[in-house]
């Protein structure tokens, strides 16, 4: 029999989901943001004949959001693309198993690199800059650290979702 | 521990891995820092961030939000469905029509979106209801569809070229000019595909629709004219040289978002559903990007990709030899992996090998792209089947493979074509900008 997942982890499922919506706004707006460079670049070279200086120093930084909330996103429902094969055939009684061993090490790896973002971030040892604007690279390492840890976060709540539905059907399985 | 030794258990464990479902990036990432970790420890850490900020921050992928926004809008615009129509009015009426109109809107859809599963999956929500209403077997329409839209990564904009381009060091404005002639090439192969089926097998395509009168069909086209416009303005400004891919991509955005204003479908749920599946679309391919810039790091300092040169390089074989047996090799692993994993995992490690070789790397993308296109069909893992068999659930899976075949072989037909006639992928790339 299918156990009910307990109302804590449910909330925490909300809160995370809520942050992942936040990041996706952000995501969102940054896209706009790069479409409105990119045109407004192309338009002023062409129509003004007066090229922007240091617009590929906005986009690459706008690009920075955009994949830091895509990936987090992505995670939050579960877009990352991955091989399913042993879904198909080892059925849930071997996915179950690994899919704990599965999460620990996806926790393990992300975990690591929110350490690497945020540690051995370029600037916190010397300073990395943009080529024109002088952008400083720290924060938005910083920022994909958190996307990071966003996506770390929902890994382990899936872990322990996984846990407590290890005898059952697990709600977080990859779909065939 | 040998270092090529330690590059072999890398890659054996990200078998293990992937096979455990874990999603290819991290996978790669996992490895990668790993390997880096056993052969110069000081190094892992840092450069497991400093890939992930490289690539976050890599210009050139500015290309990939937008190309999906545009392909995103274009079908929230209706855009997708109007294509569908206006190829439906001019060879709707034919034996076998109906899944000819398919496959050209579905590449039609392929020139303004990069993905191959929103290729199958938007015409096939507007295709598969026609051709069950005409009677199509199941097979031939389902496969028609599933085949179509593998078009999506080898015409341009493709998110295949831009991860190839960007592991590559390529021009990304080539390789997507070097996907048109064959992406045309295929579409034509596809459409004798249906009708040597429908040749052979008149019952597959039993009826079809009235002959439309001129003035219809002309008016269909008009109204898909938007798209093509589009169309013919992104692709033209990349081959003129009057914009770079980066810059076609915000311009197509742009214009795929004034439609959508046009077209009173700017609601708020449509910009919804459109921002949150770009957002996803794009997730997939920054996380592949940055495992796979962290592991060709770690396949840089094992020198296994030199060891590997070195071996193909003393037994004689020529460039195309070892193309063929890549090609092979692709086909095989595309049964049972992604194509985006395919692609990450084997371009650091074969690009050492063949560019000895004197082999064109954009040809060869060309080519990649193709045989990775032939395993989206496959079995056992065929995406776009199951996606297919997603909106036809009715159509059994056995069924829908056994439609794929004749979309199979056409696809070998253009890998062979374009082996011997390297022209038909290099002719555009060649030529471009003036």
């Amino acid at each position: 029999m299918t156990r009910a997942t307990p109302k804590a982890l449910l909330w925490a499922d909300r809160q995370l989901g809520r942050l992942a919506g936040l990041l996706a706004v952000a995501g969102g707006l940054a896209i706009v943001a790069l479409m409105v460079i990119t045109l407004a670049a192309v338009i002023s070279r062409y129509i003004f004949r007066d090229p922007i200086f240091g617009t590929e120093d906005l986009s690459q930084m706008v690009l920075v959001l955009v994949a830091g909330a895509a990936v987090a996103y992505g995670a939050r429902h579960q877009s990352h693309v991955s091989v399913n094969l042993l879904g198909t055939l080892g059925g849930r009684r071997l996915t179950r198993i690994t899919d704990l061993i599965m999460r620990a090490l996806t926790l393990f790896i992300l975990v690591l690199a929110v350490y690497a973002l945020t540690k051995k971030a370029c600037g916190s040892e010397r300073a990395c800059i943009t080529a024109n604007f002088s952008i400083e690279h720290r924060p938005f390492y910083y920022y994909l650290a958190v996307a990071m840890a966003l996506y770390a976060a929902t890994t382990a709540l899936h872990l322990v979702i996984g846990l407590f539905h290890f005898t059952g059907d697990d709600p977080n399985e990859m779909a065939d | 521990m040998e270092d090529s030794l330690i590059a072999l258990l890398g890659f054996l464990s990200l078998f293990i891995l992937l096979a455990i479902r874990m999603p290819v990036g991290i996978a790669l990432m996992l490895v990668g820092t790993a390997g880096i970790w056993f052969i110069r420890e000081r190094a892992a850490i840092p450069k497991l961030g400093g890939e992930i900020f490289n690539e976050a921050s890599n210009y050139p992928l500015t290309i990939i939000p937008l190309f999906v926004l545009m392909g995103n809008l274009a079908g929230a615009s209706g855009m997708s469905r109007d294509l569908y129509a206006a190829a439906h009015s001019w060879v709707g009426h034919m034996k076998g029509g109906l899944a000819s109109a398919s496959v050209v809107g579905c590449a039609g859809f392929s020139a303004l979106s990069g993905s191959s599963l929103a290729a199958a999956l938007t015409m096939g929500r507007v295709a598969l209801p026609e051709m069950e209403r005409y009677k199509y077997e199941g097979g031939l329409a389902a496969g028609s569809i599933a085949a179509g839209g593998t078009l999506g990564i080898l015409i341009p904009p493709s998110a295949g070229f831009v991860i190839y381009a960007i592991l590559t060091e390529e021009s990304i404005g080539r390789l997507f000019m070097a996907g048109v002639l064959p992406g045309l090439m295929l579409t034509a192969l596809f459409i004798l595909a249906i009708w040597i089926t429908v040749l052979r097998h008149p019952d597959r395509a039993p009826g079809g629709t009235d002959k439309a009168p001129l003035a219809t069909r002309l008016r269909m086209l008009a109204r898909a004219g938007w798209i093509i416009g589009i169309i013919l303005l992104t692709i033209g400004g990349i081959y003129s040289g009057v914009f770079s891919a980066i810059e076609a991509a915000g311009i197509g955005a742009t214009l795929a978002f004034v439609v959508t204003i046009i077209r009173g479908k700017l609601t708020r749920a449509n910009l919804v559903e459109v921002f949150a599946s770009t957002l996803k679309s794009s997730g997939t391919v920054f996380l592949i990007l940055f495992g796979a810039f962290v592991f060709k790091s770690f396949i840089g300092f094992s020198g296994v990709t030199n060891d590997l040169a070195d071996w193909v390089q003393a037994q004689g074989y020529t460039g195309m030899q070892v193309v063929i047996a890549f090609i092979a090799i692709f086909v095989i692993l595309g049964m049972f992996m992604d194509g985006f994993a395919i692609l990450v995992l084997t371009v650091p490690l074969v690009q050492p090998i063949i560019e000895p070789l004197g082999i064109d790397m954009v040809w060869f993308g060309v080519l990649m792209v193709i045989a990775l296109e032939m395993g989206l069909i496959s079995p056992p893992v065929g995406v776009n089947v199951f996606v297919v068999k997603g909106i036809a659930p009715n159509v059994p899976l056995n069924t829908i493979f056994r439609g794929i075949w004749p979309f199979w072989f056409a696809m070998l037909a253009a890998v062979i074509l374009i082996l011997i006639f390297p022209q038909i992928a290099l002719l555009l790339p060649d030529t471009m900008f003036g």
